[in-house]
């Protein structure tokens, strides 16, 4: 079997590299899961104990922000399947178009949720730096804080990457790096992409939604 | 086939994704009491899997795939199950 | 047999080793950096083991004795023997044993070693600094609220070789799904491999968490943001749940390779097939599995709820009964053996006798109201060192005497080895076997003063302690000194079965001239005397 210089030395063909490198990344997804998955049952304990002060935290949140990226978000891994997707059809232009887009929505996320950190620091819900919150359970309302920016913030670094490494990934489409027969780093970093959406989604729930009724 | 117009499978998904969406929003709005939660999480889940399902091609994949990608989750519900066990149930 | 050079003289260029993606010499690195950590390890059990000859505190401060059990904890679980046997003799014999030229993932193999180290001297300097006093379980809220110790820096180092641990776990699980040679299936692999999978599972899937909780340690302490602070409504309770689902699976990290390499050295130096093969695969399965359900045992007087210790301490007798599963079935596999007492024998059968002390100790430990009474004495720190240190480290100088000729092409001096071997076993026992009398006693874990009556157990615990650091230096000696002047070894000096025994001691860079394909059966010593080629 001929050997492509794609193909590392300790695979056999292609077929088992790409295959190798798809369980790899939802190996390192798995992880994901249970990283922010302490995160959220630390929320959900949290919750449990101190509902009222959990709901009025969450009334504090921008909901127009939230829901506005996640259909950002939901946006850009719509992209980047759709990308994935032309690189099968050996479509590399147009996959490096949808990439870059897609990384364009990633930063306009990054960007919608520095503003949303400036709103909740003016109004004094930063824990740590200046929390003064009103009503009862003030403490417990620190508490949905820190869970607040302790996983959203560690979302968008988690975006940050992901926006690099669809550049890159666009990138290298565009040079025709990947073909219809190749193209597994492509696929792998639209799994990366299309988790960190789905921890997105879960967060939004989390954060945005208690307590509006 | 052109690659300018999206497979339909992807357009349907985002589509139904955006639906979800305007509807959790709505949804947190009616005073539901405990029913509130059930639908906000049990909405982000459908949207979840719609992304996992479509996007990341698990419907497509081996078994083996979908192994691992449950794995995770499977994992975490035993964090949360014996945690939560031991929060409601102290006196 | 090829004359292509060996991986260890394939390139002398420093940046050969410090650039390498070859398994082998990722390998040599982490076997480097390990020892250094066990040392360092040793250092702090030094000072406690002096200290505690007198019942009074004179040899050190409080304060100090604090920061020394912490050290010696931290670096020994994170720095020693979480990575040992997996990164050192898992790294070099997974893809041998496999058929491959190397893991799934050379590079980021490379990279967990960076990892480790970067992650290993940070902590280290947070020692050099001044160390920290929270024990090497940073409970909540001493150590994000009161503790004037370096906790941050501590816990980013930890935090660090977590990813370290992560990347060799994702690396082993992929390796062994997609990389066996043909005709090895599930049920024809050595169960070194079968222990090393159920090991990798629980490294991605528990190590998260622990990066998690280590995470919000650091940020309560660094900014305050107050997560585990009872005055916010914080809970101390819930540190534990999160710390303790990573670090109970963790101690089966800290056991599942010592007993995967039992299981080779008991077949090999019995030449019998071990007995209940799929038993023993499976249950190494079930030990990693059901060990994610017993965590709060280590909470049992914490204040979780009653119910919760209930549902903890019934898992806690299940998990014990895959492990009790291997046992009789190592022992049935030397039934009718033929045994030789080399010096990997000698470990693996002190392997049995130590991890068995250590097994049935932990169900004492089970028992909520047997628990009740002795935790936090030294009844749980002998438990726990009997199976780390008598288990673990036992099995992992068995592995490394066993795989030694192929690592380094050359043979150990036989008769040191066992003297060692002997020696370490006297030592250990006499060290920790006077705790379990100690924690009956009621004598408390982390204290340097204590009541005179103790005295006598402490002393004996000590003396025995000096031996067994003479017994481990033995080896460093015997075995720096096999390998400019050690005989050389042939490819298979045991007659084994295995892949990795059908290479050239040491292996060349690219391991196999041809991938070979497997048609027997494992273990199959069917043919006395001589082991055969693994190919059709």
């Amino acid at each position: 079997m001929r050997r492509t210089p794609e193909l590392a030395p300790q695979f056999v063909d292609l077929d088992q590299q790409q295959d190798a490198a798809s369980l790899g990344m939802w190996t390192f997804l798995a992880t994901e899961v249970l990283f922010f998955g302490g995160l959220i049952t630390l929320y959900c304990a949290y919750r449990t104990m101190h509902p009222d002060a959990f709901a009025a935290a969450a009334r504090h949140t921008r909901i127009a922000i939230g829901a506005g990226n996640t259909a950002i978000m939901l946006t850009s891994s719509f992209l980047v399947a759709w990308a994935v997707w032309c690189l099968r059809l050996n479509q590399g232009r147009i996959a490096a178009l949808l990439f870059w887009c897609a990384a364009a929505l990633g930063v306009a996320f990054l960007g919608f949720k520095g503003v949303e950190y400036a709103i909740e620091y003016r109004e004094r819900l930063v824990p740590g730096f200046n929390f003064v919150a009103g009503g009862a359970g003030a403490g417990a309302q620190q508490l949905f804080f820190a869970f607040y920016f302790v996983a959203t913030g560690l979302h968008a670094i988690h975006v940050a990457i992901g926006v690099v490494v669809l550049i890159v990934v666009g990138w290298r489409s565009r040079a025709r790096a990947y073909s219809t027969r190749y193209h597994a780093p492509a696929t792998v970093a639209g799994l990366y992409w299309h988790f960190v959406d789905v921890v997105w989604v879960v967060l939004f729930a989390l954060i945005y939604l208690p307590g509006r009724s | 086939m052109n690659a300018w117009v999206p497979p339909r499978h992807l357009v349907l998904s985002f589509a139904a994704l955006l639906l979800l969406l305007g509807l959790t929003v709505t949804v947190a709005y009616l005073p539901l009491g405990p029913m509130n939660t059930v639908l906000a999480l049990g909405i982000a889940t459908v949207k979840a899997t719609i992304v996992m399902a479509v996007f990341m091609e698990l419907r497509k994949s081996p078994a083996l795939t979908i192994a691992f990608a449950a794995a995770g989750f499977l994992w975490l519900s035993i964090l949360l199950w014996l945690a939560m066990a031991d929060v409601l149930t102290r006196g | 047999m090829s004359d292509a050079p060996s991986y260890l003289t394939a390139d002398n260029r420093l940046r050969s080793w410090f650039l390498t993606t070859d398994h082998k010499r990722v390998a040599i690195l982490y076997f480097a950096t390990i020892t250094l950590f066990f040392f360092v390890g040793g250092a702090a059990a030094t000072v406690i083991r002096l200290e505690l000859m007198t019942p009074q505190g004179d040899l050190v401060t409080s304060d100090v004795y604090n920061r020394m059990f912490t050290m010696h904890g931290v670096v020994m679980v994170w720095f020693f023997l979480i990575p040992s046997i997996p990164a050192t003799l898992g790294n070099f014999v997974v893809p041998l044993m496999i058929g491959a030229r190397d893991l799934a993932f050379p590079r980021l193999n490379l990279l967990s070693w960076y990892l480790f180290l970067i992650g290993g001297l940070t902590t280290l300097y947070a020692v050099f600094v001044g160390g920290i006093d929270t024990g090497w379980t940073f409970y909540t809220p001493f150590s994000t609220m009161y503790s004037n110790s370096h906790v941050v820096l501590a816990v980013t180092g930890v935090f660090i070789a977590g990813f370290s641990s992560i990347l060799t776990g994702l690396n082993f699980i992929v390796t062994i799904h997609r990389l066996r040679a043909p005709g090895l299936t599930w049920y024809r692999l050595p169960l070194f491999l079968w222990s090393l999978y159920a090991t990798a599972v629980i490294l991605v899937l528990a190590t998260p968490v622990l990066a998690m909780t280590l995470l919000l340690v650091a940020l309560d302490r660094f900014a305050g943001i107050g997560i585990f602070d009872p005055a916010k409504g914080g809970d101390p309770l819930l540190f534990q749940h999160l710390f303790w689902f990573y670090s109970h699976p963790a101690v089966y990290i800290m056991i599942l390779p010592g007993m995967g390499v039992v299981s080779e050295l008991i077949s090999c130096f019995s030449r019998k097939p071990i007995f209940g093969y799929k038993f023993v695969a499976w249950s190494a399965i079930a030990i990693a599995v059901a060990g994610f359900f017993v965590w709060g045992h280590h909470m049992f007087v914490s204040g979780q709820s009653v119910f919760a210790g209930l549902v903890f301490s019934f898992m806690s007798f299940i998990v014990a009964v895959p492990s009790a599963i291997k046992v009789f079935n190592w022992t049935a596999t030397l039934h009718k053996g033929w045994i030789r007492f080399d010096a990997p024998m000698l470990y693996a059968l002190a392997f049995i006798g130590l991890f068995t002390t250590g097994g049935l100790t932990g169900l004492f430990l089970a028992c909520l109201a047997y628990d009740v009474y002795v935790t936090d004495t030294y009844f749980v720190v002998a438990h726990f060192h009997y199976i780390m240190v008598g288990g673990m480290v036992t099995a992992y100088f068995g592995g490394l005497h066993y795989w030694w000729p192929k690592i380094t092409g050359r043979m150990y001096p036989e008769y040191w080895a066992r003297a060692a071997a002997i020696l370490i076993f006297f030592g250990f026992n006499m060290t920790f076997f006077p705790q379990f009398v100690l924690g009956v006693l009621g004598m408390p874990r982390r204290y340097h003063v204590y009541l005179p009556e103790f005295q006598v157990w402490h002393v004996m615990s000590s003396f025995g302690a000096s031996i067994l650091a003479v017994a481990y230096l033995l080896p460093l000696l015997y075995l720096g000194w096999s390998l400019f002047f050690g005989r050389r070894a042939p490819a298979n000096p045991w007659g084994a079965t295995g892949l990795e025994w059908q290479t050239p001691s040491p292996p060349p860079t690219y391991n196999f001239e041809t991938t070979p394909s497997v048609t027997r059966r494992p273990y199959d010593y069917s043919v006395s005397g001589q082991a055969h080629a693994q190919n059709a």
